[in-house]
């Protein structure tokens, strides 16, 4: 049976050293991506990345499990890669790190899909992961934190150290903006839903 | 017909609007298209962003992690001393090889005798003689290596034995050594 990360880190707190590595090896694929998406830069983020592992590692006693592991990763990950991007270029790092509100987009106003038009996942995919590059580095953070890790606004909150509506108002505009990509490469399109396991 | 609100849109694609909200937008979704279309969107964009985000992390990043917390302590005399011993003992062997060499060459049938009358000892060194001999004998017949004299092809043939010898025994010790030390 897999042993859970908190198994593992009693491990490692008992002086096991080398079973860090499995820990590194469970998260270090979805953390990648969040570092990814900061930095916009492969070995940049790999070489944050390892720093990141590095301070958990020392920080593992300090730990008390007041959140989940992964929300204490990815904060770690997420301020490590901003004091990255920071030594990068203040600007990018100010961008990122704002947390001056947003107004929630309302009702959609524009009307490119037709009623018959139904979605394809494949092409959506095509689509999504070609417009996910191109958001602004704060939302495509926030929103790969979201749809990616999966993790609720609150804990998207505990991360990044932002309050709760900029982080709700950074994911909706994601949203928005990768909706409105699909909208207009299929705009005139008739293609089938399908879940992808499937094909 | 007033269309549900973006928000409530990604609420109901992600399921969780409030029991009121899910029951107001259920009926308006019972007549606008529109809107379940942008439901399906919303839930597409979040699948395949799930299915589809797969970063790839070079191979040996785990290893650099675990090398860079493993603790590197500085090794003591002693763990040095056996960390090399391999090259130690080696070095002697072949030295003593190659003394044995030089009272071979010089033609003389060396017999090795033990004044503290140790038999057992006295008589492996002697029989190793005797083998290095007959080697040389063979050696001499056998491979045609055209040398000037004896002496010459006796050199070239322990040159070899001893690098041969020397390659073997350090790995060996080296190998022993690391297992006792780490």
């Amino acid at each position: 049976m897999d042993e859970t990360d908190k198994q593992i880190i009693e491990r490692v707190m008992g002086g096991d050293a080398r079973a860090f590595g499995r820990l590194v090896d469970r998260h270090k694929a979805k953390a990648m991506a969040v570092a990814l998406r900061i930095l916009r830069n492969r070995e940049e983020a790999e070489e944050a990345l390892q720093d990141a592992f590095v301070r958990m590692y020392k920080a593992l006693s300090s730990f008390e499990w007041k959140s989940s592991f992964s929300t204490w990763l990815y904060r770690i990950v997420y301020n490590t890669c901003i004091t990255a991007l920071g030594r990068r270029s203040e600007i990018e790092r100010r961008e990122i790190d704002s947390d001056e509100e947003y107004d929630l987009p309302g009702a959609i106003e524009s009307d490119e899909l037709q009623p018959d038009m139904r979605v394809e996942s494949d092409e959506v995919e095509k689509i999504v992961l070609g417009e996910i590059d191109k958001l602004p580095a704060s939302y495509g953070t926030t929103f790969t934190l979201f749809a990616v890790q999966e993790m609720s606004y609150e804990e998207i909150v505990d991360v990044m150290g932002l309050p709760l509506g900029t982080v709700k108002a950074r994911i909706f505009r994601a949203r928005m903006m990768l909706r409105n990509a699909v909208a207009r490469r299929l705009g005139d399109r008739v293609v089938l839903l399908k879940d992808k396991k499937e094909h | 017909m007033e269309h549900l609100s973006f928000e409530t849109i990604c609420r109901i694609a992600d399921g969780c609007a409030a029991p009121e909200e899910e029951d107001r937008a259920q009926m308006h979704l019972q007549e606008c298209t529109r809107c379940r279309r942008e439901i399906d969107i919303q839930r597409s964009i979040l699948k395949v962003s799930r299915q589809a985000e797969r970063v790839r992390v070079s191979a040996n990043f785990t290893k650099k992690v675990v090398t860079a917390i493993a603790p590197r302590e500085e090794k003591k005399w002693y763990e040095k001393l056996l960390q090399n011993m391999g090259n130690i003992i080696a070095l002697a062997l072949v030295l003593g090889i190659l003394g044995y060499i030089s009272s071979i060459t010089a033609g003389d049938n060396t017999r090795i005798f033990f004044p503290s009358g140790n038999d057992f000892i006295a008589k492996s060194a002697n029989l190793l003689t005797d083998g290095s001999h007959q080697l040389l004998a063979l050696f001499h017949s056998n491979v045609a290596i055209q040398t000037t004299n004896s002496s010459q092809a006796n050199t070239i043939l322990f040159g070899l034995l001893a690098i041969v010898i020397l390659a073997v025994i350090d790995r060996v010790i080296q190998h022993f050594f690391r297992n006792l030390t780490v």
